[in-house]
């Protein structure tokens, strides 16, 4: 319940900031509130932004400019998916700068209960450290700029972006480096790094 | 030579059999001088299609922890913003700039269709966009999709080329039907599938032909068969000859007007600190020239790894050297009527800016004077206040002559391209 308050109050100020920016859009989709953009949202990605369901990423906490760049790959198909492509198409400029602010306005996931593979973390925390993850992530793994934050991420989704990064799968931003990095991984590597940084705090 | 040239010597290079090398250590901490040589197994048709990770990282002291390419800006600059960063943008006398079209996705190379559209690529949104007139107003519109790295484009001899990665596609009379281009037909496909470095600039050669630059898919490595050169291939019948060999990335060449030789720009490697070395403007005046990387850097400085056994003598020295990591990217010469006449001939690159230092360095056009030979050259700031320092504002990736002989510019990060005009006032 406190977090659907949180949100509510961060949706308002989003808003707040994207209003003035409003009037110059005159994309199909500018005359519906951003409100109710971010309800068909939160019917996959949760009401706030924390992911209930297997393979759909949380957002909340991510960096502003991550969820902007995803956006506008999405609408440019650049990033083909089935929900995604067609959910951002008529989504304007506006829309998309107060996506990036809304989500990283909602505190960020953090690791409940008591870690169910200390050991897997161990091996995920080593192989963090060997492929140089921080240099880009950051030392928290929080993410910053254009970089998605890893801390706290849904595991199975960790693994499914380096599955898809291995395979050439994901276009757009992190398709120069991160294709390199996840083709030498191997199976229990990617589950141990997805362990890893979905017990990360990312403070 | 011949076309097929990378899968000839990919073979070759899988006889050489396991090729162990050096670590990619850095005589400068205690932490990288701890770690083991590394051992690479080169045997497999697998390491060369997904090179080690270690080569891009790793080689950063605990005073670059931290050091990562600048964030890109993923929505367009609006143009009430654009007018007033433009304000800040330092010219010669008698200049002026003004914003010529805004947003433009992830502008990269530019290129004039020769019914007066301007095709502008991008870098991995993978389209490409073309920027039309009407009774004075301009339009932006993606006209080509799907496409990985689609950073460089050309247009000669009625087709718009776009070079993907791995591929040169090209477009006949494009302009005739730019709502519906279509998927492309592929000219040529024989470039290293690398994504790293495996954008690509295309420059037109007196004769229609494509230069094309190959990227090594890492900052310093032995680079793996079919990088690290320039190509020259002809897109009729597919045909590719090596122009130029031992260059790092490049993503920026022109042909001189006086001679018809290419010279092109290329960014040197990063992590051996924030003033060297310095990123070339280079000349090839004969066939197969070696410009020294991964060996020799900036023309005098050997790698600390790859350069042992060799002397900087054995390559090509750079003409100019702009600069230590400005990132020069795309450049031309001036051959338009509109600048006073002390710049004709003088030559114009588009710097997108460091990233790999402590304070920011390019983000700016330089203009350099050289004679044809390479002899007497001299640079100049021409266009500065991209950055204020810390913030950025704006990043140059090309820059392209206007019918009118004005200057256009493109922008990466606002997504827009400025024009720059001689006004005398």
């Amino acid at each position: 319940m406190s977090r659907f308050v949180i949100s509510l109050c961060a949706l308002g100020a989003a808003l707040a900031v994207g209003a003035a920016s409003r009037a110059e859009d005159a994309k199909p989709g500018a005359d519906i509130a951003l409100k109710d953009k971010l309800e068909i949202c939160s019917g996959c990605h949760g009401p706030a932004g924390v992911s209930q369901i297997d393979g759909v990423p949380n957002l909340a906490g991510a960096p502003d400019l991550f969820t902007e760049w995803q956006l506008v790959y999405f609408r440019g198909e650049t990033r083909m998916n089935e929900q995604m492509t067609p959910q951002a198409k008529d989504l304007t400029d506006s829309d998309i700068r107060d996506m990036g602010a809304y989500f990283l306005s909602l505190p960020a996931p953090a690791p409940t209960g008591p870690d169910s593979d200390p050991a897997l973390t161990q091996a995920g925390a080593k192989l963090a450290n060997e492929r140089h993850c921080a240099q880009c992530h950051t030392e928290t793994f929080a993410g910053q700029g254009e970089v998605p934050r890893l801390a706290g991420q849904r595991e199975e989704f960790i693994v499914k972006a380096l599955h898809d990064y291995q395979h050439g799968a994901r276009r757009g931003r992190g398709n120069v480096i991160m294709p390199e990095i996840a083709y030498s991984l191997n199976e229990d590597d990617i589950k141990a790094v997805a362990h890893f940084m979905s017990r990360q705090p990312g403070k | 030579m011949v076309a097929k040239l990378s899968r000839m010597i990919s073979l070759a290079l899988v006889g050489a059999g396991v090729l162990s090398l050096a670590a990619l250590t850095s005589a400068t901490t205690v932490k990288a001088q701890d770690k083991p040589l590394g051992h690479y197994n080169a045997t497999t048709k697998d390491f060369w299609l997904h090179p080690p990770d270690d080569w891009w990282r790793g080689d950063e002291t605990e005073a670059q922890r931290g050091l990562v390419p600048v964030p890109g800006q993923p929505l367009p600059t609006p143009a009430a913003d654009l007018e007033k960063n433009l304000a800040a943008i330092k010219l010669p006398p008698g200049f002026k700039i003004s914003v010529w079209a805004s947003s433009v996705p992830q502008a990269r190379q530019m290129a004039w269709g020769e019914k007066g559209t301007l095709f502008v690529g991008t870098w991995d949104a993978g389209t490409v966009s073309a920027v039309t007139e009407q009774g004075g107003k301009r339009t932006v519109k993606s006209v080509i999709k799907g496409l990985r790295m689609a950073t460089g484009v050309a247009f000669t001899n009625h087709t718009l080329y776009v070079v993907d990665i791995d591929k040169v596609y090209a477009w006949e009379n494009p302009e005739d039907h730019l709502d519906n281009l279509g998927p492309g037909k592929v000219v040529y496909d024989d470039f290293p599938p690398y994504t790293p470095h495996g954008w690509k600039y295309i420059t037109v050669g007196q004769s229609g032909e494509l230069y094309i630059p190959v990227g090594p898919p890492c900052n310093e490595c032995l680079p793996p068969s079919g990088t690290a050169q320039v190509r020259r291939i002809n897109a009729e019948n597919g045909n590719a000859e090596l122009w130029a060999i031992g260059v790092r990335n490049s993503v920026g060449g022109a042909i001189d007007p006086r001679t018809g030789n290419l010279w092109f720009s290329e960014n040197a490697r990063d992590w051996l600190g924030d003033d060297i070395p310095s990123d070339k403007l280079n000349l090839v005046s004969k066939t197969g020239e070696d410009f020294g990387y991964p060996y020799c850097h900036q023309g005098d400085i050997l790698d600390p790894v790859y350069g042992k056994g060799h002397s900087c003598a054995e390559f090509n020295p750079p003409i100019v050297k702009l600069g230590p990591h400005v990132a020069p990217l795309g450049m031309k010469f001036y051959t338009g009527n509109q600048f006073p006449s002390e710049y004709s001939g003088n030559i114009f690159i588009a710097e997108h800016g460091s990233w790999n230092r402590h304070q920011k360095n390019g983000y700016r056009i330089e203009r350099v004077t050289v004679n044809p030979d390479g002899t007497n050259a001299s640079q100049e700031v021409f266009a500065s206040g991209f950055t204020d320092g810390t913030k950025v504002l704006g990043r140059p990736t090309d820059v392209i002559l206007a019918p009118d002989g004005s200057l256009l510019i493109a922008d990466d990060q606002a997504s827009a391209i400025y024009q720059i005009s001689y006004t005398g006032k």
